[in-house]
């Protein structure tokens, strides 16, 4: 049985790279997603 | 981020990559920098990504495994210096394939070396660009 889908609506979060603002419920239309643990 | 060197095929299914941390937001773009990570680099810091896909805390025994340990131990054979960690160890992280807001599959994880492999989250990413095998596939209820 299919996963249920996750909508990630309200999360806004800041780009560290170009400073924007990025609504993640918004958006992209399709892509990879990775989330990493820690930096050393 | 063996992503990177699927660069060719994310373009090909018009797809973008994101990756998100807790670090503040100047950290993470020295670390983007760092990695040559072309896609935005979002700050977390109070993991509502991580909780809303279920990301979870470990346990300390569950973020040391064995197979945690043999992967410092080849770093450190490779002659790869590996510095302390600066945050939380015990965050576990993962991967997740998304359309327009949505997290369609969710890649988590039971300890740091038990990451997706990019195959199988290939894989995934092209199963999303074909669209639901059935009208309202997965869809929560």
């Amino acid at each position: 049985m299919p996963e249920p889908r996750t909508e990630l609506t309200g999360i806004v979060l800041v780009d560290g790279c170009s400073g924007d603002i990025v609504d993640l419920g918004a958006g992209p239309p399709l892509a990879i997603l990775t989330a990493i643990r820690h930096r050393h | 981020m063996q992503v990177l060197e699927r660069r060719s095929e994310l373009d090909a299914l018009g797809a973008t990559a994101v990756a998100v941390g807790f670090s503040p937001p100047d950290a993470l773009a020295a670390l983007a920098e760092h990695l040559g990570w072309p896609f935005p680099f979002l700050s977390d810091p109070e993991r509502s990504v991580f909780r809303r896909l279920g990301f979870p805390v470990a346990t300390r025994a569950r973020v040391w495994t064995e197979g945690t340990k043999a992967l410092y131990r080849r770093a450190a054979a490779e002659g790869r210096s590996v510095p302390k960690p600066v945050e939380d160890t015990d965050q576990l992280g993962g991967d997740a394939i998304l359309v327009a807001g949505t997290a369609v599959r969710v890649f988590r994880t039971a300890s740091p070396d038990d990451r997706v492999s990019v195959d199988d989250l290939f894989a995934a990413l092209r199963d999303a660009a074909a669209g639901p095998s059935e009208p309202g596939a997965g869809t929560e209820t």
